[in-house]
């Protein structure tokens, strides 16, 4: 391969020009911008931990402590193995489309997995009193709880994504989702097939998506010409 | 960029003096308007500027500048509707002068013109992805892990799009030489 055209010499004038400019223009740091968005996802976790805690936290109920045992674990590799892809960042331009779309299709085909074995392992595993209201209320509040930290990371990368916004929002979604819904199952003792496919797999994904997709696109693109950045 | 990130203002000269030229070049090859150019330069650093306390410390800093101005491009070249066909004639333009360069006769230079005339219609025909990947390493330079992350895909990818993109061009030009016109042009 032959070497590009050299490029044109710049206008020292333009240099001057940038550089004034430039000093006036107020900039966040690293190290602030660091501080601001751990601290919006640290208040999104607590509002979700802190609705958990409400709900009672943990309750075993009727179900196998194996059980909820198994789920956590599943929760864990779930979330360390595929909301790790959407939620690091290793570049300061655009990480692989691919990243995103495997998060996003993942955790909520994983999550449907993981329900379906540990049922399929512990049957009985509990709480037979189960009605359209009871499911409603578990996928609403699993919403509830994945929704605190969902926005903040959305807050945290809004206006910087340059590739496929609506994956990265969606692959977003998908973790926090995964997360909401799984604190909610901790908290719902009830664990009937028909429960945990309609209060607790359906909402999570579907908004998961939804959401995340709409905001990603909305929030998440970089804008040139807006004033993309906030001032510190 | 890194020190740059941390609040080291004097660090923009350095980030500066490594990007903008590449910048520059990138730009100006796609408006064809030194003025125009300029501007999109001075904003793209601008919202590098503003947006410095994002930058991953030990991340590349050409892709994340050339995705920016990129964007600031797209915006520009809305601004001046015409410019969609400038585009087409500057990659031209630079397809023919590197095939032009250190040829002397003017038969050779106008065989070099259509031959960079062609290559720029092949280049319109070719799926955007794989367009991109090519201008990207061929024209603007920038390595394939620099192109992969503009473009938000892997490096394999990049190869992938950039060898099907050369392999489109050498297949369709690679009969091309003066001697070979004449005889293709005949019926």
């Amino acid at each position: 391969m032959s070497q590009p055209p050299s490029p044109p010499p710049l206008s020292p004038a333009l240099r001057e020009r940038l550089f004034r400019q430039v000093k006036t223009a107020p900039a966040e740091t690293r190290s602030r911008y660091v501080r601001r968005t751990a601290i919006a996802l640290l208040l999104g976790l607590v509002v979700s931990f802190a609705l958990f805690a409400l709900l009672g936290g943990v309750r075993i109920g009727e179900r196998a402590p194996a059980y909820v045992l198994a789920l956590l674990g599943s929760v864990l590799v779930l979330e360390g193995a595929f909301g790790a892809l959407a939620l690091r960042r290793r570049t300061a331009a655009a990480a692989p489309t691919r990243n995103f779309v495997v998060a996003a299709l993942s955790l909520p085909i994983g999550w449907a997995l993981v329900t379906g074995v540990t049922l399929l392992l512990w049957p009985d595993g509990g709480g037979s009193d189960h009605a359209p209201r009871h499911d409603l209320m578990c996928g609403a509040l699993s919403v509830s709880m994945g929704l605190p930290p969902l926005f903040a990371s959305i807050y945290a990368r809004r206006a910087s994504v340059f590739v496929a916004p609506a994956w990265v929002g969606a692959a977003l979604g998908a973790t926090w989702m995964t997360f909401g819904t799984a604190l909610m199952t901790f908290a719902c003792a009830c664990a009937t097939s028909m429960h945990m496919v309609l209060g607790h797999v359906l909402p999570a994904a579907i908004a998961g998506a939804v959401l995340g997709t709409v905001l990603g696109q909305r929030y998440l693109s970089f804008r040139a010409q807006t004033n993309a950045r906030p001032t510190p | 960029m890194a020190r740059y990130a941390a609040g080291e203002d004097g660090a923009l000269v350095t980030v500066y003096d490594a990007v903008a030229p590449r910048i520059y070049a990138y730009v100006l090859r796609r408006l064809g308007d030194v003025g125009l150019a300029e501007d999109v330069l001075q904003k793209t650093f601008l919202h590098m500027h503003r947006a410095r306390g994002s930058f991953v410390p030990g991340a590349l800093v050409a892709p994340w500048a050339f995705s920016i101005a990129k964007r600031v491009l797209i915006d520009a070249a809305r601004a001046r509707t015409r410019q969609r066909s400038r585009f087409v004639s500057d990659d031209e333009g630079d397809l023919t002068s590197s095939a032009a360069s250190g040829e002397a006769d003017a038969e050779s230079f106008v065989a070099a013109r259509e031959l960079g005339e062609r290559a720029s219609a092949l280049l319109q025909t070719m799926p955007q992805n794989q367009r991109e990947a090519f201008l990207l390493m061929r024209v603007d330079g920038l390595s394939v892990v620099e192109a992969a992350e503009v473009l938000g895909t892997t490096v394999s990818a990049v190869k992938l799009r950039a060898h099907r993109a050369y392999k489109a061009l050498a297949d369709a030009l690679g009969d091309f030489h003066p001697g070979a016109r004449g005889e293709e042009e005949e019926p």
